[in-house]
């Protein structure tokens, strides 16, 4: 991966892992920081300028590796964290939260792996209730493994836990960490779906939802149960053809082994779509979104019971109990 | 636009000249010069004065946000060779000890350093650039900018072997006409970014503003039917203007605008 500057702190210049890491890339310039706050953090920053040539960073994380996820935020389990090894993603959504929450579009990889599988280890044995542990949050999951490994270290530490179920949420096909291991009943890899119209319009240099749906059919024939994530669900056109959509999905995967499905509608705080706005201030996407936010009375304002049609909808070739509306 | 702040005239003589900067004698607090594309102002010396000069230059040329703003100006290190120039990945404040990091307009052909601001003359040398200006213009212009259009870059005008020789103000010139063909790769690339990612939206605010004022609104109206018009710009619908006279109620018009982009 070619970049133009490599930031690191200074605490992990000698880290194994940042080493390995380094030796996966082509940077120009190689600048020593103290914290990677000093360079993601500070306000009057361009996400938009910075997306275009993306520097990575390399750091450590020291506090809230593992967080309580919004309480709708569920896969049937009764308590769900959720984690990112990441900060940015390498695809560029454009209804992605990330560009209205983060200063800065550089990449932060956290090279201490080990801690937040220490952190899971903690929770678990401190809670009775089976726990949901959301990977990809801030990130994708596996659209940056080749560089980063965190998937295949992670995966083998997981798999010998007695409880808790760990979702890998990604837009990537990018799955050979997973090939890697067994099949296991507390590993969801879960798929972002979309149209193929929606994604060429609004998930920039994101897999194709054909290639996507292999690497879906890929796993399930090794054995692998996956989530399907309709999140955000991006429909135009004629409501009467989205059962034609579903019926496609299903049709080209094993129903039997899709473990969950989600369906979850735009959402964005006010405050980071105002900041999208102000970074991206001519697309009409965004700018449509931030009004119906703020003007009274708007369609968009009713998407609760949308969301629930579509539940109608997939629930034709899944059983209900496996579909929730996050 | 591009705001260049040097510290001294010698610094400041070969942009002047380059690029034909006219000088605004109606101020008197700097020296600032200007063209269509360019303004150029002379600081004096010190992380304070630059931090001036920037905040001066913004509001006499019109307080115009996300600008661009680029330090230039000659600076030491411990063996770059004299007359090397540099683009600055990072900026020490000796004496606050914070760090700063501008970005990287990626830029092939011209090297990266550091650059350490001291308060007072630096005669030590080390493998860090070293000026009196950088910490504090790069401050004061990110009140007015985006960190990524804010930029410095640097030439070694002293080194160990041959520290700086006040006398020798006629060379600093020189130095900067050599490296006048990578100057204009970095303005260049740095104009580019900011017109591919800042929008001059004044064509369209004002095509907004006439329609509003044709009509009688409350405030709350005004700036609903301000954003639909927006919206409906950005969508490039079509809208019929006579909608906009003295005879229909803002309301009508809000679910007039409503209707045609189907919110």
């Amino acid at each position: 991966m070619k970049i133009k500057n490599l930031y690191i702190e200074e605490e992990i210049l000698n880290n194994k892992r940042a080493l390995k890491i380094e030796k996966k890339l082509k940077y120009e310039n190689k600048i020593i920081c103290k914290s990677y706050k000093e360079i993601f953090n500070p306000k009057n920053q361009n996400f938009r300028i910075q997306k275009n040539e993306p520097s990575i960073i390399l750091a450590t994380k020291k506090k809230n590796l593992i967080l309580k996820a919004p309480k709708k935020f569920s896969i049937g389990l009764h308590e769900n964290y959720y984690f990112s090894h990441m900060l940015n993603c390498i695809y560029d959504c454009n209804y992605c939260f990330l560009q209205g929450m983060f200063n800065s579009a550089h990449y932060v990889i956290f090279v201490n792996y080990e801690d937040f599988f220490v952190n899971i280890k903690d929770i678990l044995n401190h809670k009775s209730s089976n726990i949901c542990f959301f990977s990809g949050y801030d990130c994708d999951s596996l659209a940056l493994e080749d560089i980063t490994g965190f998937i295949d270290f992670f995966l083998k530490k997981f798999i010998k836990l007695k409880s808790g179920m760990l979702e890998i949420r990604s837009k990537s096909t990018n799955i050979k960490s997973i090939k890697k291991i067994n099949p296991s009943h507390n590993i969801i890899p879960a798929f972002s779906l979309n149209p193929e119209h929606s994604i060429k319009s609004h998930e920039h240099n994101t897999p194709k939802l054909i290639n996507r749906l292999n690497a879906i059919k890929e796993l399930q024939n090794l054995g692998w149960n996956i989530g399907i994530r309709f999140d955000p669900f991006i429909w135009y056109g004629d409501l009467s053809k989205m059962s034609l959509f579903f019926k496609e999905i299903f049709s080209s995967v094993k129903k039997n082994k899709v473990h969950s499905v989600t369906i979850g509608n735009f959402r964005m705080a006010n405050n980071y779509l105002k900041q999208m706005v102000k970074i991206k201030p001519t697309d009409p996407y965004i700018f449509q979104k931030y009004i119906s936010q703020i003007l009274p009375n708007t369609n968009e304002n009713i998407v609760e019971p949308r969301m629930y049609k579509i539940k109608e909808k997939i629930s034709e070739f899944i059983d209900e109990s496996k579909i929730f509306v996050n | 636009m591009i705001h260049i702040i040097t510290a001294t005239n010698p610094e400041a003589k070969f942009f002047i000249n380059y690029l034909k900067l006219k000088k605004i004698n109606s101020i008197k607090e700097f020296q600032i010069y200007f063209n269509e594309k360019f303004s150029l102002t002379i600081s004096g010396i010190g992380k304070i004065n630059s931090a001036i000069s920037v905040t001066t230059t913004y509001h006499e040329l019109g307080k115009i946000k996300n600008n661009c703003w680029i330090n230039i100006g000659i600076a030491g290190h411990s063996s770059s060779i004299i007359g090397e120039l540099f683009i600055i990945n990072k900026i020490i404040d000796n004496t606050s000890l914070k760090n700063y990091y501008p970005y990287s307009p990626n830029i092939t052909k011209i090297s990266e350093l550091s650059c350490t601001t001291y308060d007072r003359v630096d005669s030590k040398y080390n493998n860090s650039l070293s000026d009196m200006e950088l910490s504090g213009f790069y401050q004061a212009a990110n009140k007015y900018s985006y960190r990524e259009l804010i930029h410095s870059l640097k030439i070694v005008s002293d080194n160990r072997q041959n520290p700086f020789n006040y006398e020798e103000k006629d060379k600093i010139e020189k130095l900067f006409e050599a490296k006048k063909k990578y100057f204009d790769i970095f303005f260049q690339k740095v104009l580019k970014i900011w017109s591919e990612n800042i929008t001059d939206q004044s064509e369209m605010n004002l095509k907004i503003e006439s329609l509003l004022s044709k009509i009688k609104t409350t405030k709350s109206e005004y700036e609903q039917i301000k954003k639909l018009l927006k919206l409906i710009y950005l969508k490039k619908k079509s809208i019929k203007t006579d909608l906009f006279n003295s005879k229909t109620g803002a309301k009508k018009i809000l679910s007039t605008l409503k209707k045609i982009i189907q919110l």
